[in-house]
């Protein structure tokens, strides 16, 4: 995917803060997301951890707005309470590797050569690893819980980030009004920090963005399987394990969950891409 | 949509359109054509099973496995077995306690022939019960106290045992007896284990087959003890959700499913293609505690997290009633059980209890394995009952081979351990001396060490009036529940479910739970 | 001639990243051994080995030897393909990779097949009808496709598809009585070396349902890539010359338009190959299907450490092949990615 440098001196137009209805409604949706994440729990009853068996399995009703699930807890509350675990911890995956993948293409694009070479090499052996395996891998060694989850996902986030941010800096390098600066005798520094970073930034907050949805839906994948979350977490992909037997008999635990995944990956995607056209609307038509 | 075609695009459009078809006339072809046996059984002389769990082995060392249990209980023959709770020959027509109760006489069998077609004599016997001992693991722990086998001649031998065992003829329904020309050919440098992981070494009614997808057993022409109306073949496929296992048994892609869900199995109590049978055998869930080390180590603590399970909750939330709450260490089907009254859910008692030992706000820890979702639901369920009365309970998943292996040493066995127990064969005896005596290392689950248990389970030993050994094991499980080693919670039966046309009947067993694939018979002839 | 020079000397290069990618890897495995809590040679002889046999492990690990040694011993165990042996099926771990492999690419083999039989003809269509209603439902579509948790639909499908309307099979790799002797591990391969059509059918039937499951999210991926990269083809002007001369659209899309705009197609389906070796595990559980996954799941699930770290090796070993097998094809099929490859920096 090619990416189109806008030189620093653009940045003053791209704020413009007239949106289109599309726009508006996935911003609210995000916003309703992570206010539900940051603030739901603190609204959910104490029930939501109580297993009340008598009442397991019920269809949703007045009291229960999505049912009840197998161990008689309301859905809808632990869809709230479960939210918190999966956009804080994918918010956390998704920080941490940016940061790394950040700090190492910084180190690759102002460094001489070999530690470039040195560091896409090491970016190559980080891509043959699928993520999905690596936390396998952890989950064997340290046993399955979310700390190993996280730490697997992290390590295999950063080397995408670090190759993309790495030719966006190299890219901006090449551009003339760093020669220029550097014969003005700005310190390569001050030029990194002042001015090829913020300019990648942008870059960042864009694959940030977009990322935070495939990481919800791998974080929820690797507690479907039992290497993440572990029971009774509301994690959504927890949730969805421990429903999965009853698909036919009580499709709520299953949809709700789901649809919950779905959403948020969607939103956060649809987040990113918005960002994205706005940096560069030549790209509109993706 | 797309315009007309000109003429380099018709030749595309033709090439693509044969393709179509060329396509469409295999799948025709593909349907139409019936089915290729590459069996030599056909589908309705075939039972097909559905069981979850991994079948990791068919080593008769591993029979402490229940599905390797399962199938290799077709595969091989044992010396005793068990009709209903009652001790009958199988390979050995006669059987015989020395005085002192240290060696056993035995007459096998004439006529019996291996799969390969040697003959199974008392050196096959002696060599199978060496090789456990050598090992070491698996269900030589039943064999405690084999010395040696003196073999006489090829139907008749001594097993010598160190110590006084009433326990190990019982225990022979358990030792699958391998031929050791094969075994001992096959051996490699672990005694044949990796060998038998696949391959057949029995003399039973079935035969090992194919096992590329799902592990087949043919039936067995030269048995010496053929019954009319066997399947020709038994397929056992390992479908670990419940859901998907009883979807296949409603598609007719399974003909027997074993432990369904009691939920699944509630759902299909009014189809008449089905029939649903709960196995009542010796099942009982239990939280076994670590006597020895942690806060368990309490004998309050353990006996007010007896009063805090939702017992009649969990029966009829997850169990669906199938079952009855539990009242004494020991499943129900057994014999010589005292009459204990069941432990009622108390979490005011329980409160008070745990505030006078001192642990009002204690962490407690315990684990289960999440592969058995009702043991999942389980725990989460006494989380939740803890939780009401300010006590965290931290849930750690553990494999099976992984718990037994941390029942070597008591500071490793789990402060909690959640379970279904089952009596290997239906002795009291087993349980009690397998369980609780302080010298069994590796199966004495609670870490529990009492000098009076240990007397009295010894007295039993070498008794050899029935009688009196059963009161002793009475004596001993009223002690056990007084000390509270564990919260006895229900015992369970399961539901197995099958086809109706397929077989004729399920019949529970007690030594191969839910049922010996031996025993199935073709529902039509 | 100097284009064969450069050849080579690209292949060379690229032979030698995945030497160094491979290494990297194995100190990787090697590292995470090393990190494992517990007695080594205890987790390798099994969860209940006595004393004696922990021993004879430890030995023949060479557990004694300071780490260095060890780390070149494994690297020289691994080169002889011994990837450890597995404490639940007691066999070398390499061996039991070999028998489920063929199924788990069985797997991904269908599900890249489906991925671009669906994903290339609805992007260039909706390419070609850019702005029309099918171009908007279809981008909805892998919209909200790709959002779904894989697993998710295999268990509604699995359902709705399997269990109620029984349109195709709710899990297995052969129905009863189907299956063809077993000579690769895959079931349709199998079928079609043992020339059984009716086998060869039903293996299509099972897999058919989890490789469009596991396609789903990676053909939202191709769409998108496929129609941006068409509509810049679009705008071209050679094209508007092929239209000039008088050509169909579809001659003009299929002949021309596409083959220029597969290139950044297929440097994302050889990504996506990796990825789905990955994500199949997913899939192989829902299904109850054997593979790669399927086992390196029962090997967590059953603390077969070594089994799990063999496999991880494996698996990591396959996606830089497969990494490295796409490069050089891609090297073939585009002339541009040559100079870009010899000339340029950035990648």
């Amino acid at each position: 995917m090619s990416q189109v440098i806008t030189a620093p001196v653009a940045a003053a137009s791209r704020r413009k803060f007239n949106f289109s209805a599309f726009e508006y409604f996935v911003l609210t949706l995000v916003v309703l997301l992570l206010a539900i994440a940051i603030f739901g729990p603190l609204f959910a009853p104490a029930s939501v951890f109580k297993s009340d068996i008598g009442n397991s399995l019920m269809p949703p009703n007045a009291a229960n707005w999505l049912g009840t699930d197998d161990q008689g807890r309301d859905v809808f509350w632990r869809l709230i309470v479960g939210a918190r675990t999966t956009l804080l911890s994918s918010f956390l995956v998704v920080t941490l590797y940016s940061l790394i993948g950040v700090a190492l293409a910084t180190i690759a694009a102002a460094g001489p050569r070999w530690l470039d070479e040195a560091l896409m090499r090491l970016t190559d052996i980080g891509l043959a690893l699928p993520g999905m395996i690596v936390a396998l891998g952890f989950a064997a060694a340290m046993g399955p819980s979310l700390q190993s989850a996280i730490i697997a996902m992290a390590i295999t986030g950063w080397p995408i980030t670090a190759r993309l941010l790495r030719g966006i800096m190299r890219q901006t390098i090449e551009l003339p009004f760093v020669a220029g600066a550097q014969v003005l005798g700005v310190s390569k520094w001050r030029l990194m920090t002042k001015h090829i970073l913020p300019n990648s930034l942008d870059v960042l907050v864009v694959k940030w963005a977009g990322d935070i949805g495939t990481t919800v839906l791998v974080l929820a994948s690797l507690s479907f399987i039992g290497v993440g979350a572990q029971p009774p977490s509301a994690e959504w992909g927890a949730t969805i394990a421990s429903a999965r037997g009853y698909v036919s008999s009580a499709w709520w635990t299953v949809v709700a969950p789901g649809a919950a995944v779905a959403i948020t990956s969607i939103a956060f995607g649809l987040l990113g891409d918005m960002i994205q056209i706005r940096r560069n609307p030549s790209l509109r038509e993706n | 949509m797309l315009q007309s075609l000109s003429g380099i695009s018709a030749v595309m459009l033709r090439r693509r359109r044969l393709m179509g078809a060329a396509c469409a006339a295999v799948l025709a072809l593909g349907m139409g054509l019936p089915a290729t046996d590459t069996f030599a059984a056909s589908r309705d002389k075939t039972i097909i099973v559905g069981l979850g769990g991994a079948i990791n082995t068919l080593d008769p060392l591993r029979a402490d496995y229940n599905q390797t249990n399962t199938i290799i209980s077709a595969v091989y023959d044992t010396l005793v077995t068990y009709d209903e709770a009652k001790m009958v020959g199988s390979l050995a027509t006669e059987y015989a306690y020395s005085a002192d109760a240290k060696s056993i006489t035995v007459t096998l069998r004439d006529g019996v022939k291996f799969h390969d077609g040697k003959s199974l004599t008392a050196k096959d016997v002696a060599y199978t019960l060496d090789r456990l001992k050598r090992i070491g693991t698996g269900v030589a722990s039943l064999i405690d106290g084999y010395d040696s086998t003196t073999v006489k001649d090829d139907t008749h031998f001594t097993i010598n045992l160190s110590k006084s065992n009433t326990l190990f003829l019982p225990s022979l329904s358990k030792i699958y007896i391998v031929n050791s020309a094969l075994v001992e050919a096959n051996k490699g440098a672990d005694e044949g284990q990796a060998w038998l992981q696949g391959h057949d070494a029995g003399s039973g009614p079935y035969v090992l087959g194919d096992q590329s997808q799902a592990v087949v057993i043919d039936l067995f022409p030269g048995y010496w003890a053929p019954e009319a109306g066997r399947p020709e073949s038994i397929v056992f496929r390992r479908i670990d959700e419940s859901a998907t296992r009883r979807d296949e048994l409603l598609a007719g892609n399974v003909d027997v499913a074993f432990g369904l869900a009691d939920r699944d199995a509630a759902g299909m109590a009014t189809n008449p293609a089905v029939k649903v049978v709960p196995i009542n055998t010796s099942y009982q869930a239990d939280i076994i505690f670590n006597t020895n080390s942690g806060p368990t180590a309490d004998p309050k603590i353990r006996k007010a997290l007896r009063m805090v399970y939702d017992y009649a909750g969990g029966l009829r939330g997850i169990r669906g009633s199938n079952g009855k709450v539990a009242n004494g260490p020991l499943p129900a089907r057994l014999d010589c059980r005292p009459n204990l009254p069941p432990v009622k859910q108390d979490l005011e008692a329980a409160k008070a209890l745990l505030k006078e030992a001192g642990a009002s706000s204690a962490k407690l820890k315990m684990s289960f394995q999440p592969v058995f979702e009702l043991q999942k639901q389980e725990a989460t369920l006494f989380q939740s009952n803890l939780r009401e009365i300010g006590i965290e309970l931290e849930l750690e998943p553990i494999a099976f081979p992984n718990y037994l292996a941390s029942l070597k040493d008591k500071k490793t066995i789990p402060q909690m351990m959640l379970l279904e127990d089952f009596a290997q064969f239906p002795d009291a005896g087993v349980m009690l001396v397998k369980g609780y005596k302080s010298d069994a290392i590796g199966t004495n689950r609670a870490g529990y060490s009492n000098p009076e248990v240990d007397k009295l389970l010894d007295e039993a030993l070498a008794t050899g009036d029935e009688k009196k050994r059963c009161d002793l094991y009475s004596q001993v499980q009223t002690i056990l529940d007084k000390d509270s080693v564990m919260i006895d919670m229900y015992g369970v039966y399961k539901p197995a479910v099958y086809r109706v046309g397929t077989i004729a009947e399920l019949k529970a067993s007690m030594l191969a739970t839910p049922a010996e694939p031996a025993d199935f018979r073709l529902a039509k002839k | 001639m100097p284009a064969f020079r450069a050849y080579a000397w690209f292949l060379a290069r690229r032979l030698g990243l995945a030497l160094l990618t491979l290494w990297g890897l194995a100190t990787l495995v090697f590292l995470m051994i090393k990190l494992l809590p517990g007695d080594e040679a205890q987790m390798a002889a099994g969860a209940d080995a006595s004393a004696a046999q922990i021993e004879a492990v430890r030995q023949r690990l060479g557990l004694d030897a300071p780490v260095i040694v060890q780390y070149v011993r494994f690297l020289g165990r691994l080169l002889h393909g011994d990837l450890g042996t597995s404490n639940v099926t007691l066999q070398p771990v390499l061996a039991d990779l070999e028998k489920v492999l063929p199924s788990t690419l069985e797997l991904v083999f269908f599900a890249m097949f489906f991925n671009l039989l669906i994903a290339i003809p609805i992007g260039v269509i909706a390419a070609y009808r850019r702005g029309g209603v099918f171009d908007g439902a279809s981008r909805i579509g892998a919209v909200v496709l790709g959002g779904m948790p894989a697993f998710w639909l295999a268990l509604v499908l699995q359902y709705v598809l399997g269990s109620l309307w029984r349109v195709v099979p709710i899990s297995g790799q052969n129905s009863f009585g189907n299956a063809a002797p077993v000579m690769s591990g895959a079931p349709t391969l199998d079928a079609l070396l043992a020339g059984n059509a009716a086998s060869f059918v039903d293996g299509m039937y099972h897999v058919l349902l989890p490789a469009l499951v596991l396609a789903a999210l990676f053909s939202t991926q191709i769409f998108r890539t496929l129609r941006a990269a068409l509509l810049g083809v679009l705008r071209s002007d050679f094209i508007i010359a092929v239209r000039a001369k008088g050509a169909t659209a579809r001659h003009m899309l299929v002949r021309h338009a596409l083959p220029n705009s597969l290139n950044p197609v297929l440097t994302l389906a050889g990504t996506q190959a990796g990825a789905m070796i990955g994500s199949a595990v997913l899939v192989e559980t829902v299904f109850a299907r054997k593979g790669i996954g399927a086992y390196m799941f029962n090997g967590v699930a059953q603390k077969d450490t070594f089994a799990v770290l063999g496999s991880v090796m494996f698996i990591g070993t396959a996606v830089c092949l497969v990494n490295l097998i796409v490069d050089i094809l891609q090297l073939f099929v585009d002339p541009r990615i040559r100079s870009a490859q010899f000339g340029g920096r950035t990648q």
